[in-house]
């Protein structure tokens, strides 16, 4: 099966680092929040910064709410096939979650329940998203701090049914598997294997830090080691395309080069900050 | 065509014609004597610093640049406040910087005085000496050939001034005339005026601006990504909006008339963490 995505070091696009990302001059690929891209008259706009980049450009929702009982609402699934229009994407992604029920807007992605019932939901949400886009999506585990009652499958078998149903491509968040994982006390490496590996199209890699005794998936911490370790656990079976997430409290540009390094190098893959490491000093 | 009851023996008509004709050509000369001004041969390979591209827009542009290296290097709080004493190392921030921070270290001005460019005339002069010297900013010079460039559209006022006086004198209709020689004045005024930048000033600003489009205050520039020295850019290129980001006090005490060409507003889009559902598992960004 081709890569929709090259396996390669990409990062999040972001406006307050966009002058940093266009250094990177050996980037594969980039994402950019869907939802960031403003509605023109004629599809959505992009960013002259983001467009120069020439790298393929994954538009990645935050608020389609996959896993809503209320069903997808249509204008979404317009904005992200107009933003895959637009980037000339190779493909979406969206959330593993639900973001509103019953009218009220949740602000944060929540955990489906791995139910039958549920299952039959997201399958169905998933599948109407799918008719409706250019290009395939790839949908995106996500970090949770508790887990619902009526959970009837693990992760790795709920993602599997769903991905055998639905024929979706996954995004893979090898740090939710980690924070998941640690915050339950199991092994990461072992969770990160029970996943359907074989349908990643890409991963985010992401920092965090604990508090209160849990460790939080923030995208504004240095990636820690454990996460770094899943993706050197993974290196040797030719691992995906590796993306940093990072969504505030940027660091100075060289610890943020400090850390595509480290996913490279973790995954096996080329740096990608030769040029713009050179540019600093 | 001697009309003996007529002003200098032309008849109003004639005249009016004739004096219609030799100002569009005094204007036309004018106009082509000008750009014919010698402004020096712009500096190749020029590397603008903060201050010196504020400078590009405006002497508050070139302060406002300057107090935000200042408040980047932490060598004055967001009301002005001095907070250390001035090292070597901060010699690399430039002679100008130095001396808004020593104006301010005086006491004798606060952040955002109105005045404070104006205390700073001799430093500021001296940063117009070198961008004028670089072909970037106008100079005496050019101001001076620019006025000397005007002489045919005086030479045909005064002439017409003349005839007006002559006219009214003899008790003969001005009207038509003196509206041209009105609109001739003001044309003068016109052809004139020396703008701050010369065509190679304004196509650097251009090109500093759209190579340093990362750094307008729509994209909402990361302080702690960049650092200082180029958030002092976004200062000089875009207006304060950047450095009101993570110092809004800051940013409206120093935001001296800062006027010009900006790109204010934190519009643009959203971050990660933004649009209808929002971001994150429980309790952060888990996405």
């Amino acid at each position: 099966m081709t890569a929709l995505i090259e396996p390669g070091v990409g990062i999040g696009w972001r406006p307050e680092i966009c002058g940093i990302i266009d250094r990177l001059d050996g980037l594969r690929f980039c994402e950019v929040i869907a939802e960031s891209l403003p509605v023109r008259r004629r599809g959505v706009g992009v960013p002259d910064e983001l467009r120069s980049l020439g790298v393929p450009v994954v538009p990645h929702g935050i608020s389609l709410s996959l896993g809503g009982a209320d069903g997808v609402e249509q204008h979404r699934i317009d904005h992200l096939a107009r933003c895959a229009d637009a980037l000339g994407a190779p493909l979406v992604s969206e959330h593993v979650a639900f973001v509103r029920a019953g009218g009220l807007e949740a602000g944060h992605l929540l955990p489906v329940p791995r139910s039958a019932e549920a299952l039959d939901v997201l399958v169905r949400n998933v599948r109407r998203t799918q008719e409706c886009l250019p290009v395939p999506l790839a949908v995106e585990n996500i970090a949770a701090l508790f887990d619902w009652p009526d959970d009837e499958y693990s992760e790795g078998e709920f993602l599997a049914e769903l991905v055998e149903r639905t024929g979706v491509h996954l995004l893979l968040d090898v740090a939710n598997v980690y924070a998941n994982a640690r915050n339950r006390g199991r092994d990461a490496g072992q969770e990160l294997r029970r996943l359907p590996l074989e349908r990643v199209a890409y991963c985010h890699v992401a920092g965090g830090s604990e508090r209160d005794g849990a460790y939080h998936d923030t995208h504004t911490d240095p990636v820690p080691d454990g996460v770094l370790d899943l993706v050197r656990q993974w290196a040797p079976e030719g691992p995906p395309a590796m993306m940093l997430e990072r969504d505030g409290n940027y660091p100075p540009a060289r610890e943020l080069f400090d850390e595509l390094d480290a996913i490279a190098d973790a995954a096996g893959f080329d740096r990608v900050t030769g040029g713009a490491v050179s540019s600093l000093s | 065509m001697y009309n003996e009851s007529a002003t200098w023996g032309i008849s109003s008509e004639t005249f009016l014609v004739i004096y219609v004709t030799a100002a569009l050509v005094a204007v036309g000369l004018a106009v082509f004597l000008r750009s014919r001004g010698t402004a020096p041969a712009p500096t190749a390979g020029i590397r603008l610093d903060p201050v010196q591209a504020g400078m590009l827009t405006s002497d508050d542009r070139a302060v406002a640049a300057s107090l935000t290296l200042l408040r980047g290097a932490d060598l004055i709080s967001a009301d002005g406040t001095i907070l250390r004493g001035w090292g070597v190392a901060d010699n690399a921030l430039g002679s100008f910087t130095r001396a808004v921070y020593d104006e301010l270290s005086s006491g004798r001005s606060a952040l955002g005085n109105l005045r404070l460019p104006g205390r700073l005339q001799a430093p500021l002069d001296h940063l117009r000496a070198t961008l004028v010297a670089q072909g970037l900013l106008t100079g005496p010079e050019q101001k001076a050939w620019n006025r000397r460039a005007t002489l045919p559209i005086l030479v045909v006022v005064a002439i017409g001034v003349a005839r007006l006086l002559a006219g009214f004198a003899g008790g003969k209709p001005i009207g038509f005339l003196l509206v041209a020689v009105v609109l001739l004045s003001a044309s003068r005024e016109l052809v004139r005026r020396t703008g701050r930048r010369t065509p190679q000033g304004t196509a650097e600003l251009t090109r500093l601006r759209r190579t340093h489009s990362y750094l307008a205050p729509r994209m909402r520039p990361s302080l702690t990504a960049y650092g200082p020295t180029p958030i002092a850019l976004s200062t000089a290129l875009f207006g304060m909006g950047a450095v009101g980001l993570f110092s809004p006090g800051f940013a409206s005490a120093a935001g001296i008339s800062d006027s010009g060409n900006g790109d204010g507003g934190s519009s643009g889009g959203d971050s990660s963490c933004g649009g209808g559902g929002g971001c994150g598992g429980s309790g952060g960004c888990g996405g």
